[in-house]
């Protein structure tokens, strides 16, 4: 949204004219501001699977403190759909470890109580913004190494993707 | 020998800690007409760590799907019959890294084939943000440690116009369905004129006193149809016969009222008759 602000132009003018009659010199000047409305998506806490043993699945529910967070922000009431990129596998060079059972829940508050449950995936989830333009996003998932999993760090990336009408 | 306590609460803190990775993007739609052929989106990075951004274009436009949500529709192929103007939008830069807390402006330009004939043509603009870092948790005990980064993507509208068009949208009848604590209210929408309708639907339950009890307000887009499905949160009404108002106007609170076609305001009502 672009509104232009024009702070006080009425009570500035009519200083300026009383400020006339006791000093010469003076001037006033507009304030102008425009303001957009901006749009969001943060990642805000990433999925992290903390220690994990070789042959032993290991699963973060969106309710866990450590489950991955995106929060978005837009038009209030206004809806958007949601939609991910997940990776099925976790690199650490040639080496891969198995990530699947994904889980997604969202809410237009910053908890996961009441939140409403969906399997995150390509397809688009249809979501609507809060009253105050607010809507949280939490993943799952299950990591699953095995059990000749060679050590080292494994990496990925969740992508959402939100788009606005 | 204080240093080392406090870089080891530090990296403990940041473990599996995203640094807000993400930009915010302003405006929530962008316009551009056929004299100027340009316009601006822009990005700010409120995070703390620098975030690599690219930007992209592709071509769908917003429908309503059997439960009315609105989804994109995004062709598999591009026709010259469809009114695309993604393969003639360019952005600079299309891809930078922007520190953080720092602001930059996206330019889009427009290079439309010679002869475009007038009318309204559509694009959707990707923002796609990457954090520059991937936090790894540690594990030491077994030696394997995972790393899942977040990344976002942003898409917005985008609408060149040429020549002078006219929209505006009718209404079919209205429809109620109780569902839980809530009434949901659809309806068919058909735009008018050469021109998608932006706007915004608002409807009021009003009992018998002409009291307003329950209201919605949401953004809508109608490019050719829809019949998208409104909710009004009804808990704790009394059973009895009450009347649903339905207004579309042609505003929108978070697009410049100037980039927005005016049309008429449609009003319909209902009478609703809750148990």
């Amino acid at each position: 949204m672009r509104n232009t602000i024009r702070v006080s132009t009425v009570l500035v003018g009519l200083l300026s004219l009383a400020a006339t009659a006791v000093q010469a010199q003076s001037a006033n000047i507009q304030a102008l501001a425009n303001v957009y409305q901006a749009i969001a998506v943060t990642g805000a806490r990433d999925l992290d699977f903390q220690v994990v043993f070789p042959g032993v699945n290991k699963t973060i529910a969106v309710g866990d403190a450590t489950s991955g967070r995106f929060d978005l922000t837009g038009q209030a009431s206004a809806n958007v759909n949601v939609s991910f990129t997940l990776p099925t596998n976790l690199v650490n060079g040639g080496n891969n470890l198995a990530i699947a059972n994904w889980t997604g829940c969202s809410n237009p508050t910053n908890t996961t109580a009441s939140c409403s449950a969906f399997t995150p995936s390509a397809g688009n989830t249809a979501r609507a913004f809060s009253g105050a333009g607010a809507l949280f996003v939490w993943v799952g998932a299950q990591v699953q190494p095995t059990a000749g999993q060679t050590a080292g760090s494994y990496l990925g990336t969740v992508t959402l993707t939100a788009a606005y009408f | 020998m204080l240093r080392r306590p406090l870089l080891a609460l530090l990296l403990a803190g940041s473990t599996g800690t995203a640094a807000a990775q993400g930009v915010m993007v302003a405006p929530h739609a962008v316009y551009l007409d056929h004299r100027t052929r340009s316009g601006a989106i822009i990005l700010y990075n409120p995070g703390a760590e620098p975030v690599e951004v690219s930007i992209s274009a592709f071509y769908g436009f917003p429908v309503t799907d059997s439960s009315g949500q609105f989804s994109l529709q995004i062709p598999d192929s591009v026709t010259a019959a469809m009114p695309s103007a993604a393969g003639w939008i360019e952005a600079y830069p299309r891809r930078l890294t922007l520190p953080p807390l720092t602001k930059q402006t996206i330019r889009l330009l427009a290079r439309p084939p010679q002869g475009l004939p007038d009318g309204e043509y559509w694009s959707r603009i990707t923002i796609s943000a990457k954090g520059g870092a991937i936090p790894v948790s540690s594990a030491d005990t077994t030696g394997i440690r995972i790393g899942l980064s977040l990344e976002v993507r942003s898409i917005i509208p985008l609408i060149y116009r040429k020549g002078t068009l006219q929209t505006g949208i009718s209404v079919g009848p209205i429809t109620t369905q109780l569902r839980g604590d809530s009434l949901i209210v659809r309806a068919r929408l058909e735009r008018q004129g050469t021109a998608a309708y932006v706007g915004t639907a608002r409807g009021t339950l009003v009992d018998g006193r002409e009291r307003a009890v329950a209201t919605f307000e949401q953004p809508v887009a109608v490019y050719y149809d829809a019949e998208p499905a409104f909710t009004l949160a009804i808990g704790g009404q009394p059973a009895g016969t009450y009347r649903l108002r339905v207004e579309l106007k042609s505003d929108r609170s978070d697009i410049a009222p100037d980039l927005l076609l005016r049309a008429a305001p449609v009003r319909d009502s209902v009478s609703v008759r809750l148990p």
